[in-house]
């Protein structure tokens, strides 16, 4: 009986611990994940909603799409939002930063992606990722924190350009000129195919 | 019996608050898992804000908004720049990169990127960074030779990297402030202290001190712009894409230039 309860119980966490990354994992597990990425990227078979979708499953579980939107948004502006608004947010942003990244994506040209040791700063952990593209060599970023999960993305700097930076900049514009609704109704309209 | 009946509830339970419960409309759900949601759905978005350093790793742009004296004009000229972009570079853009392949708009960028090595190497010396003016003294002689003339960054491959310096980074490295942004026509964004800086480069490069004669190149001011200029417009040509989506997906185009500059020249100053 004890037994089965176990079982019930694991079987609820497991999509949780299939994300979960140890801090001397990150290294091996990053560079196994931009391989992939990579894979799926050169398989010209694929339809660019498929490729999407395929990437989008590998490389979910290492973001917290959650904490990055609350920072974008910023302490006053998510403690005045309601529940419900704060909900909406998060989903439309979720969609928006993966959107931006998907179109970055449609780039790509067979460049090579090489890693560094991952290293720790403070209570994180920040991973350098390089590009040589046109020419010139490109610094992607990616940075962790200690989450319940495991090591999660909580930020991405590209050339030095902290994306959450970036939005909250624009965010803390919205809510100075408006309310949380003006910023939605601006998230809620779909993007531009790029 | 009963504990089992228990456990299947608290599961069903468990799985439906991860998936959303039903306050969201049905559109949303579609587009957006909220994968990463573990635990009661009240508790993820009634907390406060309880995460602790984040917040001050982050600018907060409410409490100390950007010195900005300039933003009207500074946007009128980012919007202007939007429209000189759309009805008059594009075309041109899109006619010499039909002309020039990109491999050979790389090249031309290798040779602009070369021939700015005096320029680097002062900067580098001013800022006492001896062990990256050697590097780049060997990039330039590396690439010049082995690299026909600076069109192929041969230094690179062989992982002799760039310190490129320039005078606004030489400044920011001797605790000048960014000064205001300031956002100039084709140029777009920059600010006080890298407009100094351009002005200070320009004028320090041997090129401009050469003789006047014939079939140098530049020969006087304005062709020495023209170069600055056409370094800058070959470049920009290789990142047309990349320029359209951020101006097509950014919320605010302006505010986000401004931001994305400023941050890019910080970490540039800190290397």
């Amino acid at each position: 009986m004890k037994k089965l309860f176990y079982l019930a119980l694991i079987s609820l966490l497991l999509p949780l611990s299939a994300a979960a990354m140890e801090a001397n994992e990150i290294g091996s597990v990053m560079r196994q994940k931009v391989d992939v990425v990579l894979t799926i990227l050169n398989d010209h078979n694929l339809s660019k909603t498929e490729r999407n979708t395929a990437i989008e499953t590998e490389m979910d579980p290492y973001f917290d799409f959650l904490l990055m939107a609350k920072l974008s948004l910023g302490k006053s502006g998510w403690q005045a939002a309601t529940p419900a608004q704060r909900k909406e947010y998060v989903v439309l942003f979720e969609r928006r930063i993966k959107d931006f990244y998907m179109s970055k994506l449609d780039l790509y040209k067979d460049e090579v992606i090489t890693l560094e040791a991952p290293q720790e700063v403070k209570n994180r952990i920040y991973l350098n990722s390089y590009i040589i593209e046109k020419g010139e060599k490109k610094e992607v970023l990616y940075k962790f924190y200690h989450a319940k999960e495991g090591w999660l993305i909580y930020d991405v700097d590209v050339l030095g350009v902290s994306i959450i930076q970036s939005y909250r900049s624009q965010f803390a514009g919205e809510l100075e000129n408006g309310s949380i609704e003006q910023l939605l109704i601006k998230l809620r309209q779909p993007q531009p195919d790029a | 019996m009963k504990r089992l009946f228990l456990t299947m509830i608290l599961g069903f339970s468990l799985l439906y608050s991860q998936e959303g419960g039903s306050a969201v409309p049905a559109p949303l759900e579609q587009i957006g898992p909220l994968a990463h949601l573990s635990g009661p759905e009240d508790e993820v978005f009634d907390d406060g804000f309880d995460i602790g350093g984040f917040e001050e790793e982050f600018t907060d742009v409410a409490a100390e908004p950007v010195y900005d004296p300039l933003e009207g004009y500074n946007r009128w000229m980012t919007g202007f720049n939007n429209v000189l972009f759309d009805y008059l570079l594009d075309p041109v853009i899109s006619t010499y990169n039909f002309i020039l392949p990109e491999p050979i708009r790389v090249s031309v960028n290798n040779i602009f990127n070369n021939l700015y090595y005096p320029v680097s190497l002062v900067n580098n010396l001013l800022q006492l960074k001896f062990d990256h003016a050697l590097s780049e003294t060997g990039r330039f002689i590396i690439n010049s030779t082995f690299g026909f003339a600076g069109m192929f960054d041969t230094a690179m491959q062989i992982g002799v990297e760039p310190h490129v310096e320039d005078f606004g980074q030489t400044l920011g490295h001797y605790g000048v402030g960014n000064g205001m942004p300031i956002v100039l026509p084709f140029f777009g964004p920059s600010n006080l202290r890298d407009i100094t800086g351009d002005l200070l480069d320009f004028y320090v490069n041997p090129v401009y001190y050469v003789e006047p004669r014939k079939y140098n190149i530049p020969r006087n001011t304005y062709e020495g712009w023209g170069l600055v200029g056409a370094k800058r417009f070959n470049k920009f040509s290789l990142y047309k894409q990349e320029y359209l989506q951020i101006r097509r997906e950014a919320l605010d185009f302006y505010p986000f230039m401004r931001d994305a500059y400023e941050q890019n020249r910080n970490k540039l100053i800190s290397e």
